[in-house]
């Protein structure tokens, strides 16, 4: 467990007053030579829940949970002197200047004024904040107040950050500047990051080490590239049909997946995607899925993708 | 280390009441305009000094703005989730809850020497500095009731709606069926059993022997019980927060 930056095992919570299992028995552990996992799914997957159990804020009924090889229950004071969290929502404190809250954040890591100044001015610098310094934090755009956040999460150098979904409601340019803003932080700092998302382009791009929740329960732990591989194949094609398909075209696909296709999945009896193994060729591909169904209206063939994934294991 | 944490929560705590203008509401224009209403009874009635019983009941109604603020802050915090960004960041609940004393003390300290030296000028009357010091204990002792109180309650409720109408009866009843403005005694029955039944009564009339210099057991006692309800209800506001 020593070299383990988070350990969960058996981990189940419920939120009493309405007897909702949260998670239920999950285990996995993230290895310290991992710089950045996280957690994937759907809303009400339990992403936050496990969040906030890692981060020491949440209780929960039964299990073993360690940060950097510490427990969470009872040692959760050592834990958050090394662990820093970007939450969900914009937690920031909105009565305080942009400067003003790193310097805040800074005096309560332990550094005294002048070196609080010096940090919130490299910090600010560094995420493109420093013309915003006097501004209240209010002011800010959307994504101006998730650089200021991540900015917060780096001082006083955490060995662990914990982020919920840190580019929820940003664009994707505003994305990118944060992903590529936060790979060039943390490989500078040193730090594990740990992630929520059900953003599955973040997960793609971040992270070495996903852990798939769906329903408080682990459906599949691995890498980007592992996980498409064995869903999808290299390939998918993305098929649109004008007439609803019928039940047989489901179950006439279905007899190719494993050796020939990775998944389909029809949605609305009209829009098709499936995975294509990469021991078959696109063009007997798409001859299985014309014999199985009528000629499609539009067909799309691109490279597989994490959300495929997603796609594959969450049954909705 | 302690008191660099302590200085960054007080300092952050000062510059809400500063840019709000709660400082200045708190000590200076409430104050003033409970002190010209006072004065204005005064004049009514010359044959005894109703500033003078007033400025004790003064500080009380003042410390009630400590409960309703410390409620709606702790709301605030919780909202934002700064609370948690603060805990997060290796500060304890016990010191979270101490930094909101060591604040609002100050400016108990302020308001306190603000009240005195009021009392000072217009009726001329200044108690013994045995009797100033207890009555600050006891003024402090006050707040830090109402603090935890605050504290308390702002992190059981819910909605801004539950905090507005505490906001709004704590004002109405907690202020106004004390001690601050008449002696319960002489009001009618229903209305002395309120007042009886209301904290700030006892604090104020503590605060109120002390500032007649009646100075017997009974105002140490009754001290010393104000000192044992801050010990229990600062345990309580710590644990809440867990």
């Amino acid at each position: 467990m020593r070299n383990m930056s988070i350990f969960v095992n058996g981990l189940t919570k419920i939120y009493k007053p309405y007897n909702v299992k949260a998670l239920d028995n999950i285990s996995f552990s993230i290895s310290e030579n991992i710089m950045f996992s996280g957690v994937a799914g759907p809303n009400g997957a339990g992403k936050t829940t496990l969040l906030n159990i890692v981060n020491t804020l949440l209780d929960f009924d039964s299990g073993d949970v360690r940060v950097l090889g510490y427990d969470v229950k009872t040692e959760k004071h050592k834990i958050r002197k090394r662990l820093s969290m970007v939450f969900q929502e914009h937690a920031i404190d909105s009565l305080l200047n942009v400067e003003e809250n790193i310097i805040f954040i800074a005096r309560l890591r332990g550094y005294n004024l002048n070196e609080s100044r010096q940090i919130a001015k490299e910090i600010l610098e560094f995420f493109d904040l420093w013309d915003f310094r006097r501004k209240p934090v209010m002011s800010l755009s959307g994504g101006m107040m998730r650089r200021l956040q991540l900015a917060r999460a780096f001082i006083g150098n955490p060995e662990i950050i914990i982020l919920d979904e840190p580019t929820l409601g940003i664009d994707p340019i505003g994305k990118r500047d944060i992903w590529i803003r936060l790979k060039k932080k943390v490989l500078e700092a040193g730090a594990r990051v740990f992630i929520a998302t059900n953003d599955m382009e973040e997960a793609e791009f971040l992270l070495e080490k996903i852990v798939f929740l769906y329903k408080g329960q682990i459906i599949e732990i691995g890498s980007a590239k592992e996980l498409i591989n064995k869903y999808c194949g290299l390939t998918v094609i993305e098929v649109m049909y004008n007439e609803p398909v019928n039940d047989s075209f489901e179950t006439c696909l279905e007899s190719l997946l494993g050796k020939k296709l990775g998944f389909i999945k029809v949605r609305e009896k009209s829009y098709v995607i499936i995975g294509v193994r990469e021991n078959i060729s696109i063009n007997d591909a798409l001859e299985y899925v014309k014999s199985c169904a009528h000629n499609p209206t539009s067909l799309k063939i691109r490279r597989a993708l994490l959300s495929d994934v997603f796609e594959a294991l969450i049954k909705v | 280390m302690v008191m660099k944490t302590l200085i960054a929560l007080s300092w952050r705590e000062l510059k809400y009441l500063y840019d709000f203008p709660t400082i200045g509401v708190l000590i200076i224009i409430y104050p003033f305009v409970y002190v010209l209403l006072g004065y204005g009874l005064n004049t009514m009635f010359p044959q005894s000094s109703f500033l003078k019983f007033f400025i004790p009941g003064l500080l009380g109604i003042t410390s009630i703005m400590y409960f309703q603020l410390s409620m709606s802050l702790i709301r605030l915090e919780k909202a934002s989730r700064m609370l948690y960004v603060i805990l997060l960041h290796g500060v304890t609940e016990k010191l979270y809850v101490l930094s909101k004393i060591f604040t609002y003390s100050i400016i108990s300290i302020i308001r306190y020497v603000i009240a005195i030296i009021t009392g000072l000028f217009i009726i001329g009357y200044i108690p013994s500095i045995n009797a100033l010091f207890l009555m600050l204990i006891a003024l402090i002792s006050t707040d830090v009731l109402w603090l935890t109180t605050g504290i308390i309650v702002g992190n059981k409720i819910r909605g801004e709606g539950t905090r507005d109408l505490i906001n709004t009866l704590s004002q109405l009843f907690l202020i106004f069926f004390s001690s601050a403005y008449y002696i319960p005694e002489r009001l009618s029955y229903i209305f002395m059993i309120i007042s009886y039944a209301n904290p700030l009564t006892y604090c104020i009339n503590i605060m109120r022997s002390l500032y007649y210099e009646s100075i017997s057991l009974m105002e140490i006692l009754g001290l010393s019980l104000m000192i044992l309800a801050d010990i229990i209800l600062l345990f309580i506001a710590i644990r809440s927060l867990k």
